[in-house]
């Protein structure tokens, strides 16, 4: 029994470390001179600074980077305003015709971006928001998949809390605000790590609707980078790399155990 | 928009059906529709039976360190596109890329493989699988976690073995989170476009280009919109009955 348990373990953990090789790849070369790095050294032959200092220096990367904060902050914070609201709605009220809006709820997941871009595109160009922030912010907000985690969980809360709040006089919105969402926490979480990240790391939308390489978010300022500058080799690329994942890690292994107990999976 | 011919900056002119005729007989776009079908049938398969099988394992009571063990398999998933393709195109680099190394020590010939039409593909495949397997991973957790302990107990007093314990607790229990996790896995594979963007940009000799990279270049590279927007719409088209069924997984039975 035991040595199973060690077996397993030792099994699991040596996959685990596999799985992790091109993330260490990555930080180990980000401190490596193009001389290692062609040699395909594995341990640097000394800290390479410099690579840093490039990208940071030369490249527009703290642009980008705040560019990236402002569009995932405000876009979570779009996507939880809404998903609250529709969630507390589709899972815990009753009235006509729920489960048709849960429905068009819902079938924004079948209309992904790539269906939508070019009429998009077209209509952010008319309101002036290409080449915007708020161009990557605003059509972030409506997600079907919050609304999904939200009302599933809000729908497990048992009925007696809102009963007892109801008794002593709350209102609707004070029965979401004290009540619902405090205990929704851990779907509030999931909701905004997924999100967070989604928006964070999206590519084709900033794509095409940022013109200038002032308005680049992370992921396609990286992308010009490492195309663009021929001085800019893979060292710097690496340094550029670990600065645009940090945050997101972080941010990750914080929340990682709470992230599988927002969501509600219907077993059976 | 799919019935007119719209230039951004000329008026759209209305041309009825033209736009999907053209596509019909457009070459191009049939073999970006097959290389987009070829990628979605390379990664949708592992996707889905490796994520089951790391959960298990994730899951089972006899893993030590599974906060590490869910970090390490969710971790790629929080990287950004770039920043994953960008580093898979060093490992694969034919001179000094990780599987170059490997190939050497064994004395083999290194294989350019996103150079190399047969093995483009499947190397983008690969990243994608790596990429994107921990959001299948915590899916399947999720629905792990929901079964109640005292099934495999009762299975235990009966005498039931590990492997018995699998096929007539573990899967049939899961029936709705296979359905889901594979239904969101061909949504998200008909979807590729970063990967290929950045790695291939299309290539070699178009062996990579998919339809979404093949409406991106007719729609913002040579502003053909509404002949773009006939493509998008196809694609969206063939999207809908998956997205169809997933709705109905995710809504379940009314209570």
């Amino acid at each position: 029994m035991k040595i199973k348990t060690l077996i397993i373990t030792i099994i699991a953990l040596g996959l685990a470390v596999v799985y992790l090789v091109p993330v260490i790849w990555m930080g180990l070369s980000s401190f490596m001179d193009e001389k290692d790095i062609l040699a395909s050294r594995w341990i640097p032959s000394r800290v390479h600074l410099e690579n840093y200092k490039i990208v940071l220096h030369r490249a527009k990367i703290s642009r980008w980077f705040t560019n990236s904060l402002i569009t995932a902050s405000l876009g979570t914070l779009g996507v939880l305003g809404v998903g609250i609201f529709a969630g507390y709605s589709l899972g815990r009220m009753r009235y006509p015709g729920r489960r048709i809006l849960f429905f068009f709820a819902l079938s924004g997941f079948m209309i992904p971006i790539q269906g939508i871009m070019i009429p998009l595109y077209l209509m952010l160009k008319r309101f002036g928001l290409v080449n915007n922030l708020l161009g990557l912010i605003l059509p972030a907000w409506p997600s079907s998949l919050a609304v999904f985690v939200l009302s599933q969980f809000m729908r497990e809360i048992p009925i007696e809390f809102e009963e007892a709040a109801r008794m002593d006089g709350a209102s609707e919105l004070q029965i979401l605000f004290k009540v619902i969402l405090p205990m929704s926490l851990p779907a509030i979480i999931t909701v905004t790590v997924f999100h967070f990240t989604a928006i964070w790391n999206d590519f084709l939308w900033p794509l095409i609707i940022m013109t200038s390489d002032d308005m680049y978010t992370l992921p396609v300022g990286l992308v010009t980078l490492a195309g663009s500058d021929v001085n800019i080799r893979y060292g710097p690329i690496m340094a550029a790399n670990v600065i645009a994942s940090l945050p997101i890690i972080i941010v990750y292994v914080f929340f990682q155990r709470y992230l599988t107990r927002g969501f509600i999976m219907e077993v059976k | 928009m799919v019935f007119y011919k719209w230039d951004i900056l000329g008026t759209p002119k209305f041309v009825k059906f033209l736009n999907f005729k053209k596509m019909f007989s457009d070459p191009t776009f049939w073999s970006s529709l097959a290389h987009t079908f070829y990628f979605t049938l390379l990664t949708v398969p592992p996707l889905v039976i490796l994520a089951f099988l790391i959960s298990v394992l994730i899951n089972s009571r006899r893993v030590r360190g599974k906060d590490f063990l869910r970090t390490a398999f969710y971790l790629p998933y929080t990287l950004s596109i770039s920043v994953v393709c960008l580093t898979w195109g060093m490992i694969y680099n034919p001179h000094f890329g990780i599987f170059a190394q490997i190939f050497k020590f064994f004395g083999a010939q290194p294989i350019n493989w996103l150079g190399d039409s047969r093995w483009a593909m499947p190397a983008i495949a690969l990243t994608t699988i790596w990429w994107t397997i921990g959001f299948n991973i915590v899916l399947y957790l999720a629905g792990l976690q929901q079964i109640p302990p005292s099934y495999y107990e009762a299975a235990e007093l009966d005498g039931a073995t590990g492997f018995q314990k699998m096929f007539y607790i573990t899967i049939p229990l899961l029936k709705r989170v296979h359905a889901l996790v594979t239904v969101l896995q061909i949504l998200a594979s008909l979807q590729i476009f970063g990967q290929v963007f950045i790695m291939t940009s299309g290539g070699p000799a178009g062996k990579t280009r998919v339809l979404l990279l093949y409406i991106y270049e007719k729609g913002f590279r040579y502003f053909k919109m509404g002949y773009a927007q006939t493509m998008a719409f196809f694609l969206f088209l063939t999207m809908i009955a998956f997205a169809y069924l997933q709705i109905r997984l995710m809504m379940g039975k009314e209570r």
